[in-house]
């Protein structure tokens, strides 16, 4: 009998159970923090509770893809132990694991979003039969140090793979390319083959400049966004590799996105009830690991259809007959591609920005100044909020905002209920929050709105 | 109208962190100050004439990046020299200020020679020093504070022919040791701080500008703007410097996230 082990998990659930007691939240992540504590040992023994598991990592996409994914294996029939609450560190994954002991039933697929600084602990315990790597961004340098390192860190995981295991790797991004190389895993390459929705401006979000192999300045055909696209380098031999999983046909909407998935063997046609290119990526990602795990395309397909998006990545609440709109930033990239779709909103909008900079927002707010701020209209009217209201107050007044449409109000619940107060019935409020502040927020509309209880949905400790 | 010219050392390469805040700082002040401003980037490969600028700007980069550019910036040395002796006023901020120094020793690739304009070196250290940061600086005869966010493994040490930017009051400064940040050369700045670093420090910006109208015009009068924003966001980061400083508590890492 394993004591330590033991104690581990009694200790967790009682940890767990008074953090909810007590109204302390963390509840996501506090029970695997602490049996990490007690044994260190216990992802490795934990991973006995699983067949077969799925790790996402990346910058931008880990929770879309991972839902998505997670959507797919349900309708496939099978149950994931699932950290779908964006716990995506080491004690977020052991927390969703332990919050199944319980339910008894063995022999289920793991499938984890894995913030990429905690890949490599988690693969060398849990060694996950496929590992999908959405895009390297730059996010938090601030928490991980550079590009490079992060796509190191990635690269050392997928060593500790069992041979026979399937790297999904996004074949557009150059850095994400590279992973496989020299390292006995089956790659599975996906990626956006149609070059009318290609971005016809150089983006500023650029983070990618140099080819990973030889060090040389890569060019470009084009550019989906970023630093995505079809590329080569100038000196070497480093191109896009050949596509196994391609989106064709895209076509984009206010609300809805439609293309046609191709694979080596297959075609099919999806519609998603979400838009934005970003979400073509995470749908390939979810797609990808889905083939690599043998789930057919019509089950694939009757998922992706009806999935939608939860936990403040894009949803609406209603509050007094107003929606509220939170539309999750965490990085320059994520942050333009929602200032696109607010493009498409109405012409003059109510907006609350809230950034905070806690260590999962990010403790460098520098970021704000590679966002193209510029392209909010000069109609619209906007409320800084957070920690760093203040620092989006001076963005906004140097992308040349008029400072009569910008109010700082720092106390994130008072500027939405001044952003409400602003909008008549039946308009909507757009909420821009970084991570840690859309919990927040998200914690106040819960109590205001009419919205499904979010820890009662989700946490079972 | 006055008109000053800013030159952006590989503006595409060198903006790990979103430096280009500091263009749009310097170009946006100008404009309410009344003053056109014009930016030429400078790419690698491109001609550096040290008579054609009033104002020069260089951001950070990784190793990698800042690989890149090293020997075509050393290509550049005696323009950028020339030009530094001759007063101008240039703000160089992490990766280019560290190879506006002597000599870049980082940890896997061999070590790059600088441009030599601050007489200091820098050694990769195993260590990364991140977090916010304010430092007190003396410009114009007056105390000032600076605020940032610095994040470098670099440790720069200071030579005698170089006098600090400033003295940290919160963060780790050039090496986390000698609580001295940054350098300054004639009208040349260098440091780690990112924010980005002029916008919410607008008095620095101003300096830069003044600096610059001193020399090509022989006078700097600059009239006073509302900076109500740019110095609650200035307070609020001295604060927040405060804040995170200090060491967080067991429980408080627990429920961090």
């Amino acid at each position: 009998m394993d004591i330590r082990y033991l104690i581990a998990i009694e200790a967790a659930k009682i940890g767990g159970g008074l953090s909810r007691r007590f109204g302390l939240g963390g509840g996501t992540s506090l029970p695997g923090f602490i049996a990490t504590r007690v044994d260190p040992k216990i992802v490795k023994k934990l991973s006995r509770h699983l067949q077969r598991s799925v790790v996402i990592t990346g910058t931008n996409g880990k929770t879309t893809s991972s839902n998505m994914l997670a959507d797919i294996l349900v309708e496939s029939g099978q149950m994931p132990v699932h950290n779908s609450e964006g716990a995506n560190l080491v004690a977020g994954v052991v927390t969703s694991i332990i919050n199944d002991i319980k339910s008894d039933r063995r022999g289920r697929v793991g499938l984890f979003e894995i913030d990429e600084a905690t890949i490599p602990v988690v693969t060398k315990d849990l060694k996950p039969n496929v590992v999908a790597v959405t895009n390297i961004f730059r996010d938090q340098l601030d928490r991980y140090g550079e590009l490079d390192h992060m796509a190191a860190l990635i690269k050392t995981s997928l060593t500790y793979l069992r041979s026979g295991a399937t790297a999904v790797l996004n074949a557009d991004d150059p850095r994400v390319a590279t992973l496989s190389d020299g390292i006995d895993v089956d790659p599975l390459f996906f990626g956006i083959d149609d070059e009318s929705v290609a971005s016809d401006l150089v983006d500023v979000a650029r983070d990618e400049s140099v080819c990973a192999k030889c060090g040389s300045p890569l060019t470009y055909d084009h550019t989906y966004y970023a630093h995505l696209g079809k590329y080569r380098c100038s000196a070497c031999d480093f191109m896009k590799p050949k596509l196994d999983v391609r989106a064709t046909n895209v076509m984009l909407g206010l609300d809805r996105a439609s293309f046609r998935i191709e694979t080596p063997s297959d075609y099919f046609e999806v519609t998603l009830k979400i838009s934005g290119l970003y979400n073509i990526y995470n749908a390939l990602a979810a797609i990808s690991s889905a083939i690599a795990l043998g789930i057919d395309v019509n089950t694939i397909k009757r998922a992706l259809e009806s999935f939608t998006p939860t936990f403040g990545r894009l949803e609406t609440v209603i509050v007094d007959d107003k929606s509220v709109h939170l539309m999750l930033i965490k990085n320059p990239t994520g942050f333009n591609q929602v200032l696109k779709t607010l493009e498409l909103g109405d012409s003059r909008k109510e907006i609350v920005i809230a950034i905070n900079d806690n260590i999962a927002d990010g403790k460098d707010v520098s970021w704000l100044w590679d966002v193209d701020i510029e392209s909010i209209s000069q109609s619209d009217n906007i409320i800084a909020s957070g920690i760093r209201a203040e620092d989006m107050a001076v963005r906004l007044k140097y992308a040349g905002q008029d400072l009569d449409n910008i109010t700082t109000i720092k106390n994130l619940e008072k500027a939405i209920d001044e952003g409400l107060r602003r909008i008549e019935k039946g308009a909507t409020l757009y909420v821009l929050p970084t991570y840690t502040a859309m919990l927040d927020i998200r914690k106040y509309l819960e109590s205001i709105g009419d919205i499904e209880a979010f820890w009662n949905r989700e946490v079972s400790v | 109208m006055r008109t000053l010219s800013l030159a952006v050392l590989y503006p595409e390469i060198m903006n790990i962190y979103a430096d280009r805040g500091n263009t749009i700082a310097m170009k946006k002040r100008c404009e309410w100050h009344g003053i056109e401003l014009d930016v030429t980037g400078i790419a690698v490969g491109d001609d550096m004439e040290e008579d054609k600028y009033d104002l020069l700007f260089i951001g950070g980069g990784q190793d990698r990046e800042q690989l890149l550019i090293a020997e075509d910036l050393l290509s550049k040395k005696e323009p950028l020299k020339m030009m530094a002796d001759d007063g101008t006023a240039m703000l160089a901020i992490c990766g280019g200020f560290q190879l506006f120094g002597r000599s870049y020793e980082p940890k896997k690739s061999p070590v790059m020679e600088g441009v030599g304009i601050f007489d200091m070196k820098t050694i990769a250290g195993d260590k990364r020093m991140i977090g916010n940061v304010v430092l007190e600086v003396e410009i114009e005869g007056l105390m000032r504070s600076l605020v940032g966010f610095e994040n470098h493994s670099g440790k720069t040490i200071l030579g005698s022919g170089v006098k600090p930017l400033g003295k940290v009051i919160e963060g780790n400064g050039n090496n986390g040791s000698d609580n001295l940040e940054g350098a300054v050369y004639k009208n040349v700045i260098g440091t780690y701080l990112h924010g980005a670093l002029l916008p919410k420090n607008p008095w620095l910006t101003d300096h830069l500008i003044r600096t610059a109208l001193q020399r090509r015009y022989k006078e700097a009068d600059l009239k006073e703007l509302d900076d109500a924003l740019e110095d609650k966001a200035h307070k609020a980061a001295i604060a927040r410097a405060k804040a995170t400083n200090k060491n967080p508590s067991f429980v408080a890492r627990m429920f961090e996230r």
